[in-house]
């Protein structure tokens, strides 16, 4: 049975405060050329996310959120993906366009960036289907 | 929506906290209802109908132009 939402928001709080430690360090790291160390304060920090919201939220049952909170978080993911989804494709088609046009503008990072954006996208494409479809 | 929580809430001189633990959810929560930033799902509708001793319709106004159904089972 899950236990009353404010029993967990420590915990979410917890989460953010270590996943925010983890940037923090990464961003630092590299702009004091400790780029490593900072990676890896980042990646302990994620794992310990992880494993703290694994624990809370399948050992303990907490909920760490209520709805308003989830509703927020749904609607920042929409908006986010809204924003990269017109401003990617925009920026892409535009960076080929002037390719085309004599302006060489995509490099290898440009095509990565493509890659990405389009595995995203698919990847959206298959998560909706599911849960269109599912039994 | 409109709703008339933060009127019922304060005449049972409660907080938005308390009214939060009352409901299982958070204080901030209740203040985005109260200040119509958020709709709440139909559960925490009824459990906040519930809480109060009321209606739903009593505590939150749609405000919908629907026509209804006709009655037509009699016919």
């Amino acid at each position: 049975m899950t236990q009353p939402v404010q029993a967990g928001r420590r915990y979410r709080r917890l989460v953010f405060g270590v996943v925010a430690v983890g940037l923090v360090s990464l961003f630092v790291g590299a702009q004091v050329g400790q780029y490593l160390a900072g990676l890896v304060v980042y990646g302990l920090a994620a794992v310990s996310a992880f494993a703290v919201y694994a624990y809370v939220t399948v050992r303990d049952d907490l909920a760490v959120q209520d709805e308003w909170e989830a509703t927020l978080e749904r609607r920042a993911s929409h908006l986010t993906m809204q924003l990269f989804g017109y401003g990617g494709v925009f920026a892409i088609v535009a960076l080929y366009v002037l390719d085309a046009a004599g302006r060489p503008s995509v490099g290898p990072t440009v095509e990565t960036l493509s890659s990405t954006f389009a595995v995203v996208w698919l990847t959206w494409a298959a998560v909706y289907l599911w849960l269109r479809y599912r039994p | 929506m409109r709703n008339e929580l933060r009127e019922r809430r304060e005449a049972a001189g409660l907080s938005q906290a308390d009214l939060g633990g009352a409901v299982d959810v958070t204080r901030q929560t209740i203040n985005a209802i109260e200040r119509d930033r958020y709709d709440p799902s139909l559960e925490l509708a009824f459990k906040l109908a519930a809480f109060f001793d009321c209606e739903v319709e009593a505590l939150f106004d749609p405000d919908i132009d629907v026509t209804p159904l006709e009655d037509d089972t009699n016919t």
